[in-house]
Protein backbone atom coordinates (compact mmCIF):
# COMPACT_ATOMS: atom_id res chain seq x y z
CA UNK A 1 0.00 0.00 0.00
CA UNK A 2 1.52 3.55 -1.07
CA UNK A 3 2.06 6.08 1.79
CA UNK A 4 -0.54 8.81 1.50
CA UNK A 5 1.42 11.79 0.80
CA UNK A 6 -0.92 14.47 2.18
CA UNK A 7 -1.02 12.79 5.76
CA UNK A 8 0.66 16.40 7.37
CA UNK A 9 3.39 15.78 10.41
CA UNK A 10 3.43 18.38 13.28
CA UNK A 11 6.97 17.93 13.78
CA UNK A 12 9.08 14.79 11.98
CA UNK A 13 11.18 14.45 14.90
CA UNK A 14 8.69 14.26 17.48
CA UNK A 15 7.16 11.67 15.12
CA UNK A 16 3.40 12.72 16.24
CA UNK A 17 1.34 12.51 12.89
CA UNK A 18 -1.78 14.27 13.06
CA UNK A 19 -5.73 13.16 12.40
CA UNK A 20 -6.13 14.32 8.99
CA UNK A 21 -9.53 13.09 6.71
CA UNK A 22 -9.61 9.56 6.99
CA UNK A 23 -12.68 8.98 5.39
CA UNK A 24 -10.89 7.40 2.42
CA UNK A 25 -9.80 4.51 4.94
CA UNK A 26 -13.65 4.02 5.64
CA UNK A 27 -14.16 3.58 1.88
CA UNK A 28 -11.95 0.67 1.59
CA UNK A 29 -13.43 -1.03 5.56
CA UNK A 30 -15.81 -3.68 4.66
CA UNK A 31 -16.11 -4.30 8.54
CA UNK A 32 -17.99 -1.00 8.74
CA UNK A 33 -20.03 -1.50 5.81
CA UNK A 34 -20.99 -4.15 6.84
CA UNK A 35 -22.43 -3.08 9.97
CA UNK A 36 -24.77 -0.92 8.17
CA UNK A 37 -25.85 -3.61 5.72
CA UNK A 38 -28.37 -5.42 8.03
CA UNK A 39 -26.41 -8.92 8.13
CA UNK A 40 -28.34 -11.79 9.22
CA UNK A 41 -25.87 -14.09 10.15
CA UNK A 42 -26.55 -17.84 10.50
CA UNK A 43 -23.00 -18.81 10.68
CA UNK A 44 -22.27 -20.36 13.72
CA UNK A 45 -18.44 -20.80 13.89
CA UNK A 46 -16.33 -19.67 10.91
CA UNK A 47 -12.59 -21.18 10.93
CA UNK A 48 -9.95 -19.60 8.25
CA UNK A 49 -6.97 -21.02 7.32
CA UNK A 50 -4.25 -19.50 5.96
CA UNK A 51 -0.64 -19.19 6.30
CA UNK A 52 0.45 -16.84 3.19
CA UNK A 53 2.65 -19.43 1.44
CA UNK A 54 1.07 -21.99 -1.43
CA UNK A 55 1.25 -25.70 -0.46
CA UNK A 56 1.69 -25.75 3.24
CA UNK A 57 -1.20 -28.04 3.00
CA UNK A 58 -4.39 -25.26 3.51
CA UNK A 59 -6.00 -27.31 1.88
CA UNK A 60 -5.98 -30.66 3.28
CA UNK A 61 -5.96 -29.24 6.56
CA UNK A 62 -9.31 -27.32 5.52
CA UNK A 63 -11.22 -30.44 4.05
CA UNK A 64 -9.75 -32.98 6.89
CA UNK A 65 -10.87 -30.40 9.54
CA UNK A 66 -14.19 -30.10 8.02
CA UNK A 67 -14.78 -34.12 7.43
CA UNK A 68 -13.68 -33.95 10.72
CA UNK A 69 -16.42 -31.84 12.19
CA UNK A 70 -18.84 -33.63 10.24
CA UNK A 71 -18.30 -36.85 11.91
CA UNK A 72 -19.37 -34.98 15.05
CA UNK A 73 -22.24 -34.52 13.55
CA UNK A 74 -21.85 -30.83 12.98
CA UNK A 75 -23.53 -29.58 9.33
CA UNK A 76 -20.54 -27.69 8.10
CA UNK A 77 -19.88 -25.82 4.68
CA UNK A 78 -16.02 -25.55 3.43
CA UNK A 79 -15.54 -22.76 1.15
CA UNK A 80 -12.66 -22.87 -1.01
CA UNK A 81 -11.45 -19.12 -1.43
CA UNK A 82 -7.73 -19.52 -3.60
CA UNK A 83 -9.18 -18.17 -7.00
CA UNK A 84 -6.89 -19.07 -9.52
CA UNK A 85 -5.44 -21.58 -6.97
CA UNK A 86 -8.55 -23.91 -5.67
CA UNK A 87 -7.83 -26.98 -4.40
CA UNK A 88 -10.56 -28.15 -1.83
CA UNK A 89 -12.45 -29.48 -4.58
CA UNK A 90 -9.80 -32.02 -5.16
CA UNK A 91 -8.62 -32.58 -1.95
CA UNK A 92 -12.02 -33.90 -1.36
CA UNK A 93 -12.59 -35.74 -4.14
CA UNK A 94 -15.02 -33.60 -5.91
CA UNK A 95 -14.73 -33.36 -9.81
CA UNK A 96 -15.61 -30.26 -12.10
CA UNK A 97 -18.31 -28.95 -10.35
CA UNK A 98 -21.20 -27.37 -11.67
CA UNK A 99 -21.92 -24.34 -9.79
CA UNK A 100 -18.45 -22.15 -8.31
CA UNK A 101 -17.72 -19.22 -6.67
CA UNK A 102 -17.06 -17.30 -9.46
CA UNK A 103 -20.50 -17.61 -10.77
CA UNK A 104 -21.39 -15.93 -7.82
CA UNK A 105 -18.52 -13.24 -8.00
CA UNK A 106 -19.34 -12.75 -11.85
CA UNK A 107 -23.13 -12.01 -10.87
CA UNK A 108 -24.40 -14.79 -12.85
CA UNK A 109 -25.79 -16.31 -9.70
CA UNK A 110 -27.61 -13.49 -7.04
CA UNK A 111 -26.87 -15.67 -3.99
CA UNK A 112 -23.83 -17.28 -2.54
CA UNK A 113 -25.91 -20.54 -1.80
CA UNK A 114 -27.10 -21.51 -5.33
CA UNK A 115 -23.28 -22.28 -5.16
CA UNK A 116 -23.16 -24.98 -2.70
CA UNK A 117 -22.91 -28.07 -3.73
CA UNK A 118 -22.29 -31.69 -1.82
CA UNK A 119 -18.86 -33.25 -1.42
CA UNK A 120 -20.02 -36.44 -1.19
CA UNK A 121 -19.95 -36.63 2.34
CA UNK A 122 -22.69 -36.68 4.94
CA UNK A 123 -23.19 -33.07 5.85
CA UNK A 124 -20.82 -31.07 4.56
CA UNK A 125 -21.40 -28.86 1.06
CA UNK A 126 -18.64 -26.86 -0.65
CA UNK A 127 -18.34 -23.69 -2.51
CA UNK A 128 -15.72 -24.79 -5.17
CA UNK A 129 -13.41 -22.41 -7.06
CA UNK A 130 -13.08 -24.51 -9.79
CA UNK A 131 -13.76 -23.15 -13.46
CA UNK A 132 -12.40 -19.77 -12.33
CA UNK A 133 -12.59 -17.34 -15.73
CA UNK A 134 -8.67 -17.04 -16.78
CA UNK A 135 -7.59 -13.66 -15.03
CA UNK A 136 -9.74 -13.70 -12.47
CA UNK A 137 -7.37 -13.83 -9.20
CA UNK A 138 -8.11 -10.64 -7.51
CA UNK A 139 -11.85 -10.13 -6.95
CA UNK A 140 -13.63 -6.18 -6.54
CA UNK A 141 -14.53 -4.47 -3.38
CA UNK A 142 -18.11 -4.71 -4.41
CA UNK A 143 -17.82 -8.65 -4.58
CA UNK A 144 -15.57 -8.56 -1.74
CA UNK A 145 -17.98 -7.60 0.38
CA UNK A 146 -20.93 -9.42 -1.35
CA UNK A 147 -18.86 -12.67 -0.54
CA UNK A 148 -18.37 -11.58 3.08
CA UNK A 149 -22.42 -10.61 3.31
CA UNK A 150 -23.03 -14.20 1.72
CA UNK A 151 -20.83 -16.09 4.49
CA UNK A 152 -21.86 -14.60 7.42
CA UNK A 153 -25.16 -15.75 6.07
CA UNK A 154 -24.54 -19.22 5.51
CA UNK A 155 -26.79 -21.79 7.40
CA UNK A 156 -24.30 -23.78 8.83
CA UNK A 157 -22.63 -24.99 12.50
CA UNK A 158 -19.28 -24.44 10.80
CA UNK A 159 -17.63 -22.43 7.86
CA UNK A 160 -14.64 -23.82 6.68
CA UNK A 161 -12.75 -20.84 4.24
CA UNK A 162 -9.82 -22.63 2.94
CA UNK A 163 -7.50 -19.31 2.05
CA UNK A 164 -5.31 -18.40 -0.87
CA UNK A 165 -1.73 -18.03 -0.78
CA UNK A 166 -0.10 -14.13 -0.47
CA UNK A 167 -1.47 -11.21 1.57
CA UNK A 168 -4.00 -9.78 -0.52
CA UNK A 169 -6.35 -7.53 1.37
CA UNK A 170 -9.17 -10.12 0.70
CA UNK A 171 -7.86 -13.41 2.13
CA UNK A 172 -6.48 -10.62 5.16
CA UNK A 173 -10.20 -9.96 4.92
CA UNK A 174 -11.35 -13.41 4.95
CA UNK A 175 -9.01 -14.11 7.97
CA UNK A 176 -9.80 -11.50 10.19
CA UNK A 177 -13.59 -11.92 9.39
CA UNK A 178 -13.19 -15.63 11.01
CA UNK A 179 -14.12 -16.51 15.09
CA UNK A 180 -10.76 -18.46 14.60
CA UNK A 181 -8.04 -18.29 12.24
CA UNK A 182 -5.42 -21.11 11.42
CA UNK A 183 -1.71 -20.46 10.66
CA UNK A 184 -0.63 -23.28 8.56
CA UNK A 185 3.18 -23.50 8.00
CA UNK A 186 5.89 -25.94 7.20
CA UNK A 187 9.26 -26.15 9.59
CA UNK A 188 11.18 -24.56 6.96
CA UNK A 189 12.36 -21.33 6.51
CA UNK A 190 10.33 -19.81 3.45
CA UNK A 191 7.12 -21.22 4.98
CA UNK A 192 7.77 -19.52 7.93
CA UNK A 193 9.20 -16.28 6.48
CA UNK A 194 5.52 -16.11 5.05
CA UNK A 195 3.86 -16.85 8.09
CA UNK A 196 5.30 -13.64 9.58
CA UNK A 197 4.71 -12.12 6.49
CA UNK A 198 1.13 -13.23 6.90
CA UNK A 199 0.40 -12.19 10.65
CA UNK A 200 2.41 -8.91 9.91
CA UNK A 201 -0.53 -7.80 7.36
CA UNK A 202 -3.32 -9.00 9.23
CA UNK A 203 -1.59 -7.15 12.17
CA UNK A 204 -2.04 -4.33 10.25
CA UNK A 205 -5.53 -4.90 8.36
CA UNK A 206 -6.97 -5.61 11.71
CA UNK A 207 -5.44 -1.74 12.88
CA UNK A 208 -6.45 -0.04 9.66
CA UNK A 209 -10.31 -1.34 9.84
CA UNK A 210 -11.13 -0.65 13.48
CA UNK A 211 -12.78 2.72 13.26
CA UNK A 212 -12.17 2.79 17.54
CA UNK A 213 -8.80 3.70 16.99
CA UNK A 214 -9.61 6.17 13.58
CA UNK A 215 -7.23 8.62 14.94
CA UNK A 216 -3.87 6.00 15.01
CA UNK A 217 -4.98 5.27 10.91
CA UNK A 218 -2.57 7.91 9.29
CA UNK A 219 0.63 6.37 11.48
CA UNK A 220 -0.62 3.03 10.81
CA UNK A 221 -0.35 3.80 7.00
CA UNK A 222 2.54 4.97 7.55
CA UNK A 223 4.01 1.74 9.23
CA UNK A 224 2.65 -0.28 6.44
CA UNK A 225 5.59 1.24 4.48
CA UNK A 226 7.83 -0.81 5.27
CA UNK A 227 10.79 1.71 4.19
CA UNK A 228 8.76 4.77 5.71
CA UNK A 229 11.21 7.85 7.14
CA UNK A 230 9.36 7.93 10.35
CA UNK A 231 11.25 5.48 11.96
CA UNK A 232 8.22 3.16 12.56
CA UNK A 233 10.32 -0.26 11.95
CA UNK A 234 8.14 -2.66 13.89
CA UNK A 235 5.16 -3.08 15.69
CA UNK A 236 6.38 -2.11 18.82
CA UNK A 237 7.85 1.35 17.32
CA UNK A 238 3.69 2.02 16.54
CA UNK A 239 2.75 0.97 19.61
CA UNK A 240 4.92 3.61 21.25
CA UNK A 241 4.00 6.37 19.25
CA UNK A 242 0.77 5.44 20.05
CA UNK A 243 1.48 5.77 23.67
CA UNK A 244 3.06 8.95 22.92
CA UNK A 245 0.73 10.52 20.74
CA UNK A 246 -2.60 8.97 21.73
CA UNK A 247 -2.11 7.66 25.40
CA UNK A 248 -6.39 7.17 25.70
CA UNK A 249 -6.17 5.20 22.90
CA UNK A 250 -3.35 2.72 24.34
CA UNK A 251 -6.22 0.49 25.73
CA UNK A 252 -8.45 0.21 22.65
CA UNK A 253 -5.01 -0.37 20.53
CA UNK A 254 -4.05 -3.78 22.95
CA UNK A 255 -8.08 -5.31 23.00
CA UNK A 256 -8.28 -4.76 18.74
CA UNK A 257 -4.78 -6.21 18.18
CA UNK A 258 -5.75 -9.04 21.23
CA UNK A 259 -8.71 -9.84 19.38
CA UNK A 260 -6.96 -11.17 16.36
CA UNK A 261 -7.49 -15.24 16.74
CA UNK A 262 -4.52 -17.01 15.66
CA UNK A 263 -3.94 -20.41 15.63
CA UNK A 264 -0.38 -21.94 14.88
CA UNK A 265 -0.34 -25.40 12.99
CA UNK A 266 3.15 -27.09 11.72
CA UNK A 267 2.13 -29.49 9.18
CA UNK A 268 5.33 -32.24 7.71
CA UNK A 269 7.15 -32.19 10.66
CA UNK A 270 9.73 -35.11 10.55
CA UNK A 271 11.62 -34.27 13.66
CA UNK A 272 11.06 -33.11 16.98
CA UNK A 273 12.39 -29.71 16.29
CA UNK A 274 10.23 -29.50 13.46
CA UNK A 275 7.62 -29.85 16.51
CA UNK A 276 9.18 -27.77 18.48
CA UNK A 277 9.79 -24.79 16.14
CA UNK A 278 5.91 -24.31 16.55
CA UNK A 279 6.81 -23.28 20.15
CA UNK A 280 9.20 -20.95 18.93
CA UNK A 281 7.36 -19.62 16.40
CA UNK A 282 4.77 -18.52 19.15
CA UNK A 283 7.51 -16.77 21.31
CA UNK A 284 8.73 -14.72 18.70
CA UNK A 285 5.42 -13.82 17.55
CA UNK A 286 4.99 -12.57 21.00
CA UNK A 287 8.04 -11.04 21.24
CA UNK A 288 7.70 -8.62 17.68
CA UNK A 289 3.98 -8.40 17.33
CA UNK A 290 2.43 -8.20 21.00
CA UNK A 291 0.25 -10.92 20.15
CA UNK A 292 -0.71 -14.28 21.40
CA UNK A 293 -0.74 -16.93 19.51
CA UNK A 294 -1.67 -20.61 20.33
CA UNK A 295 0.39 -23.62 19.08
CA UNK A 296 -2.17 -25.81 18.49
CA UNK A 297 -0.29 -28.84 17.35
CA UNK A 298 1.84 -30.31 14.41
CA UNK A 299 0.91 -32.90 11.99
CA UNK A 300 3.77 -35.31 11.05
CA UNK A 301 5.17 -35.84 7.09
CA UNK A 302 3.17 -38.94 6.24
CA UNK A 303 2.73 -40.87 3.29
CA UNK A 304 -0.58 -41.06 3.51
CA UNK A 305 -1.49 -37.62 2.63
CA UNK A 306 0.51 -37.36 -1.05
CA UNK A 307 -1.44 -40.89 -1.53
CA UNK A 308 -4.64 -39.48 -1.02
CA UNK A 309 -3.66 -36.41 -2.63
CA UNK A 310 -3.00 -38.61 -5.71
CA UNK A 311 -6.07 -40.53 -5.55
CA UNK A 312 -8.24 -37.49 -5.26
CA UNK A 313 -9.69 -38.95 -2.05
CA UNK A 314 -10.12 -37.38 0.99
CA UNK A 315 -7.84 -38.25 3.50
CA UNK A 316 -10.41 -39.11 6.23
CA UNK A 317 -11.91 -41.73 3.62
CA UNK A 318 -8.66 -43.30 2.32
CA UNK A 319 -6.88 -43.66 5.58
CA UNK A 320 -8.89 -43.48 8.65
CA UNK A 321 -6.89 -45.07 10.99
CA UNK A 322 -3.79 -43.30 9.82
CA UNK A 323 -1.32 -41.52 12.48
CA UNK A 324 -2.33 -38.23 10.74
CA UNK A 325 -6.25 -38.19 10.60
CA UNK A 326 -5.74 -39.30 14.91
CA UNK A 327 -3.64 -35.82 14.85
CA UNK A 328 -6.12 -33.48 12.67
CA UNK A 329 -9.25 -34.77 15.02
CA UNK A 330 -7.25 -33.93 18.13
CA UNK A 331 -7.01 -30.53 16.81
CA UNK A 332 -10.04 -30.13 15.34
CA UNK A 333 -11.90 -31.12 19.20
CA UNK A 334 -9.20 -28.85 20.63
CA UNK A 335 -10.67 -26.00 18.17
CA UNK A 336 -14.33 -26.52 18.82
CA UNK A 337 -13.84 -26.27 22.76
CA UNK A 338 -12.46 -22.88 22.53
CA UNK A 339 -14.38 -20.00 23.53
CA UNK A 340 -13.73 -16.89 21.42
CA UNK A 341 -14.10 -13.74 22.78
CA UNK A 342 -16.78 -11.90 22.37
CA UNK A 343 -15.02 -9.21 19.83
CA UNK A 344 -13.96 -12.06 17.67
CA UNK A 345 -17.46 -12.66 16.80
CA UNK A 346 -18.31 -10.52 14.08
CA UNK A 347 -21.77 -9.37 13.57
CA UNK A 348 -23.50 -11.85 15.84
CA UNK B 1 2.16 -5.81 25.23
CA UNK B 2 5.65 -3.81 24.38
CA UNK B 3 5.25 -2.31 27.84
CA UNK B 4 9.22 -2.04 29.34
CA UNK B 5 10.29 -3.27 31.63
CA UNK B 6 9.60 -6.75 31.73
CA UNK B 7 9.55 -8.53 34.35
CA UNK B 8 11.20 -12.01 34.65
CA UNK B 9 8.11 -13.88 34.70
CA UNK B 10 6.88 -12.12 31.25
CA UNK B 11 10.59 -13.13 29.68
CA UNK B 12 10.29 -16.71 30.70
CA UNK B 13 6.65 -16.52 29.85
CA UNK B 14 5.82 -17.84 32.90
CA UNK B 15 3.01 -17.43 35.44
CA UNK B 16 4.20 -15.89 39.24
CA UNK B 17 3.74 -19.76 40.56
CA UNK B 18 5.47 -21.56 37.93
CA UNK B 19 7.17 -24.35 39.43
CA UNK B 20 11.06 -24.95 38.87
CA UNK B 21 10.49 -27.43 36.41
CA UNK B 22 8.07 -25.03 34.48
CA UNK B 23 10.93 -22.29 34.91
CA UNK B 24 13.69 -24.87 33.37
CA UNK B 25 11.48 -25.71 30.29
CA UNK B 26 10.41 -22.22 29.40
CA UNK B 27 13.95 -21.56 29.26
CA UNK B 28 15.08 -24.21 27.24
CA UNK B 29 12.22 -23.42 24.66
CA UNK B 30 13.31 -19.59 24.70
CA UNK B 31 16.74 -20.17 24.03
CA UNK B 32 16.39 -22.75 21.25
CA UNK B 33 13.79 -20.04 19.93
CA UNK B 34 16.70 -17.07 19.97
CA UNK B 35 19.12 -19.27 19.14
CA UNK B 36 22.14 -18.36 16.37
CA UNK B 37 20.96 -18.77 13.09
CA UNK B 38 17.16 -20.43 14.76
CA UNK B 39 14.62 -20.76 12.20
CA UNK B 40 11.89 -19.48 14.23
CA UNK B 41 13.64 -15.54 14.08
CA UNK B 42 14.71 -15.67 10.32
CA UNK B 43 13.03 -12.77 8.92
CA UNK B 44 12.28 -11.31 12.35
CA UNK B 45 14.60 -10.70 14.23
CA UNK B 46 18.08 -10.53 13.13
CA UNK B 47 21.58 -11.42 14.98
CA UNK B 48 21.97 -8.86 17.04
CA UNK B 49 18.23 -8.31 18.31
CA UNK B 50 18.15 -11.65 18.96
CA UNK B 51 21.54 -11.89 21.32
CA UNK B 52 20.11 -9.22 23.14
CA UNK B 53 16.66 -10.98 23.75
CA UNK B 54 19.00 -13.95 24.53
CA UNK B 55 20.69 -12.39 27.32
CA UNK B 56 17.28 -11.06 29.00
CA UNK B 57 16.26 -15.17 29.07
CA UNK B 58 19.39 -15.72 30.70
CA UNK B 59 19.36 -13.19 33.35
CA UNK B 60 15.50 -13.97 33.75
CA UNK B 61 16.46 -17.85 34.18
CA UNK B 62 19.36 -16.82 36.38
CA UNK B 63 17.13 -15.82 39.30
CA UNK B 64 13.74 -17.44 38.79
CA UNK B 65 15.55 -20.68 39.09
CA UNK B 66 17.10 -19.79 41.84
CA UNK B 67 15.37 -20.03 45.25
CA UNK B 68 16.42 -17.49 47.30
CA UNK B 69 16.41 -14.86 44.63
CA UNK B 70 13.50 -15.80 42.77
CA UNK B 71 12.11 -15.27 46.40
CA UNK B 72 13.64 -11.86 46.95
CA UNK B 73 12.73 -10.77 43.35
CA UNK B 74 8.90 -11.23 44.04
CA UNK B 75 9.09 -9.42 47.22
CA UNK B 76 10.89 -6.61 45.48
CA UNK B 77 8.57 -6.39 42.83
CA UNK B 78 5.74 -6.37 45.71
CA UNK B 79 8.17 -3.41 46.99
CA UNK B 80 7.00 -1.36 44.03
CA UNK B 81 3.69 -1.85 44.97
CA UNK B 82 4.04 -0.27 48.36
CA UNK B 83 5.40 2.50 47.05
CA UNK B 84 2.37 3.86 45.13
CA UNK B 85 0.30 2.90 48.44
CA UNK B 86 -1.68 0.55 46.60
CA UNK B 87 -2.42 -3.57 47.32
CA UNK B 88 -1.71 -5.38 44.52
CA UNK B 89 -0.66 -9.01 44.34
CA UNK B 90 1.94 -10.56 42.69
CA UNK B 91 -0.17 -11.80 39.47
CA UNK B 92 -0.62 -8.06 38.70
CA UNK B 93 2.53 -7.49 38.99
CA UNK B 94 2.12 -7.79 34.58
CA UNK B 95 -0.28 -4.75 34.74
CA UNK B 96 1.68 -2.67 37.18
CA UNK B 97 4.39 -2.68 34.39
CA UNK B 98 2.14 -1.16 32.09
CA UNK B 99 1.38 1.65 34.69
CA UNK B 100 4.35 2.67 36.07
CA UNK B 101 5.32 3.34 32.12
CA UNK B 102 2.65 5.60 31.47
CA UNK B 103 2.47 7.75 34.83
CA UNK B 104 4.33 9.58 36.42
CA UNK B 105 5.09 8.20 39.74
CA UNK B 106 3.62 9.86 42.73
CA UNK B 107 5.66 11.61 44.98
CA UNK B 108 7.12 8.89 47.54
CA UNK B 109 8.96 9.98 50.88
CA UNK B 110 12.15 9.97 49.12
CA UNK B 111 10.92 12.55 46.59
CA UNK B 112 9.74 14.78 49.39
CA UNK B 113 12.69 14.81 51.47
CA UNK B 114 14.88 15.73 48.96
CA UNK B 115 12.46 18.37 47.21
CA UNK B 116 12.73 20.04 50.96
CA UNK B 117 16.46 20.05 50.83
CA UNK B 118 16.96 20.41 47.03
CA UNK B 119 18.74 23.58 46.76
CA UNK B 120 21.13 22.25 48.75
CA UNK B 121 21.59 19.39 47.21
CA UNK B 122 21.54 21.16 43.96
CA UNK B 123 24.37 23.81 45.49
CA UNK B 124 26.35 20.35 45.97
CA UNK B 125 25.13 18.82 43.21
CA UNK B 126 26.86 21.36 41.01
CA UNK B 127 30.24 21.24 42.58
CA UNK B 128 30.51 17.45 42.05
CA UNK B 129 29.21 17.48 38.60
CA UNK B 130 31.53 20.24 37.45
CA UNK B 131 34.28 17.58 37.86
CA UNK B 132 36.20 16.87 34.30
CA UNK B 133 35.43 13.59 33.08
CA UNK B 134 38.99 12.49 32.85
CA UNK B 135 39.66 13.81 36.16
CA UNK B 136 39.89 11.50 39.84
CA UNK B 137 36.82 12.30 41.25
CA UNK B 138 35.83 14.21 43.85
CA UNK B 139 38.41 14.56 47.06
CA UNK B 140 35.80 12.86 49.15
CA UNK B 141 37.34 9.84 47.05
CA UNK B 142 40.43 7.96 46.87
CA UNK B 143 40.05 5.61 43.80
CA UNK B 144 42.43 3.32 45.31
CA UNK B 145 40.88 3.36 48.67
CA UNK B 146 38.73 0.12 48.84
CA UNK B 147 36.10 1.86 49.77
CA UNK B 148 35.68 3.35 46.12
CA UNK B 149 32.97 1.17 45.29
CA UNK B 150 31.03 1.88 48.11
CA UNK B 151 31.52 5.46 48.03
CA UNK B 152 30.13 5.40 44.67
CA UNK B 153 27.20 3.37 45.33
CA UNK B 154 26.91 5.88 48.34
CA UNK B 155 26.96 8.39 45.57
CA UNK B 156 24.78 6.62 43.75
CA UNK B 157 21.83 6.01 46.21
CA UNK B 158 21.83 9.81 47.36
CA UNK B 159 21.83 11.06 44.03
CA UNK B 160 18.40 13.13 43.19
CA UNK B 161 18.74 15.13 39.97
CA UNK B 162 20.37 12.22 37.97
CA UNK B 163 21.70 14.72 35.11
CA UNK B 164 23.57 13.60 32.39
CA UNK B 165 26.82 14.73 33.93
CA UNK B 166 25.96 12.20 36.67
CA UNK B 167 25.10 9.46 34.75
CA UNK B 168 28.46 10.47 32.62
CA UNK B 169 30.23 10.19 35.87
CA UNK B 170 29.19 6.77 37.12
CA UNK B 171 29.87 4.91 33.79
CA UNK B 172 33.67 6.19 33.80
CA UNK B 173 34.01 5.62 37.35
CA UNK B 174 32.95 1.89 35.92
CA UNK B 175 35.25 1.45 33.21
CA UNK B 176 32.96 1.78 30.73
CA UNK B 177 33.19 3.63 27.89
CA UNK B 178 30.75 4.85 25.37
CA UNK B 179 31.52 2.29 22.84
CA UNK B 180 31.37 -0.20 25.38
CA UNK B 181 27.98 1.09 26.74
CA UNK B 182 26.61 1.48 23.48
CA UNK B 183 27.36 -2.63 22.60
CA UNK B 184 25.67 -3.20 25.31
CA UNK B 185 22.81 -1.23 25.31
CA UNK B 186 21.91 -1.52 21.64
CA UNK B 187 21.94 2.86 21.95
CA UNK B 188 23.75 4.72 19.56
CA UNK B 189 26.90 6.56 20.61
CA UNK B 190 25.56 9.18 19.50
CA UNK B 191 22.21 9.27 21.79
CA UNK B 192 24.27 7.74 24.75
CA UNK B 193 26.32 11.30 24.51
CA UNK B 194 23.45 13.08 23.90
CA UNK B 195 21.82 11.59 27.32
CA UNK B 196 24.82 12.99 29.01
CA UNK B 197 25.16 16.16 27.79
CA UNK B 198 21.43 16.74 27.88
CA UNK B 199 20.89 17.98 24.27
CA UNK B 200 17.41 17.41 24.04
CA UNK B 201 17.27 18.79 20.31
CA UNK B 202 19.35 15.69 19.51
CA UNK B 203 17.55 13.05 21.66
CA UNK B 204 14.48 10.94 20.42
CA UNK B 205 10.50 11.22 21.76
CA UNK B 206 9.93 10.01 25.75
CA UNK B 207 9.28 6.73 24.91
CA UNK B 208 12.29 6.14 23.33
CA UNK B 209 14.14 8.05 25.30
CA UNK B 210 12.84 5.65 28.41
CA UNK B 211 13.77 2.25 26.93
CA UNK B 212 17.27 3.75 26.67
CA UNK B 213 17.83 5.44 30.08
CA UNK B 214 16.42 2.09 31.32
CA UNK B 215 18.98 -0.54 29.00
CA UNK B 216 21.72 2.48 30.40
CA UNK B 217 20.58 1.75 33.97
CA UNK B 218 20.61 -2.04 33.89
CA UNK B 219 24.54 -2.26 32.34
CA UNK B 220 25.54 0.00 34.94
CA UNK B 221 23.77 -0.88 37.47
CA UNK B 222 21.51 2.30 38.53
CA UNK B 223 18.10 2.88 39.74
CA UNK B 224 15.89 2.98 36.71
CA UNK B 225 12.76 4.27 38.83
CA UNK B 226 14.35 7.20 40.21
CA UNK B 227 16.62 7.87 37.28
CA UNK B 228 14.32 7.96 34.84
CA UNK B 229 11.56 9.99 36.94
CA UNK B 230 13.93 12.68 37.61
CA UNK B 231 15.68 12.59 34.22
CA UNK B 232 12.38 12.40 31.70
CA UNK B 233 10.61 15.09 33.97
CA UNK B 234 13.39 17.46 33.66
CA UNK B 235 13.44 16.61 29.65
CA UNK B 236 10.20 17.52 29.41
CA UNK B 237 10.21 20.55 30.76
CA UNK B 238 12.93 21.49 28.62
CA UNK B 239 12.09 20.10 25.52
CA UNK B 240 11.06 23.00 23.09
CA UNK B 241 9.38 20.98 20.83
CA UNK B 242 6.79 19.40 23.00
CA UNK B 243 3.03 20.14 22.79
Amino acid sequence: MEVKRDVPLTNKSSNVLSYSDVSHFNNDNPFTLLTSQNVNRKAKHIWAIGGGKGGVGKSLISSSLAVSLTRQRHKVIAIDLDLGGANLHTSLGVDLPKQTLNDFISGKVPELKQCIIGSGIRNLDIISGAQDSVGVTNMTFDSQLKLMKGILELEADYVILDLGAGTNISTLDFFLLADTGLIVALPEPTSIENAYRFIKSSYYRKLSTSPSIEKLWPSVQIAMDGKNQNGIRTPADLFKLTQESHPELVEEYKKVIQSISLKLVINQARTQSDVDIGHSIKSITKKYFGIQMEYIGSLDYDSCVWQAIRRKKPLFVEFPNSQIVASVEKISEYLQKLRTIPAQNLFR
Amino acid sequence: MFDEPKTYYEILELEADATEKDVQESYLKLKNAFSKNATATYSIFDQSQAESELENIENAFQVLSNPERRKEYDKRHGLIVTEKNTKVSKNESNSLSEDEFLLIPPSTEIQNSAKEDHSDLAASMDTDTSAKPSSSPSSQFDPVSENAEGALDAKINDEIEWKGTFIQFVRIEKNVSIEELSTQTKISKNYIRAIEEEQYDKLPAAVFLRGFLIQMCRILKLPEEKVITAYISRYKQNASYKD
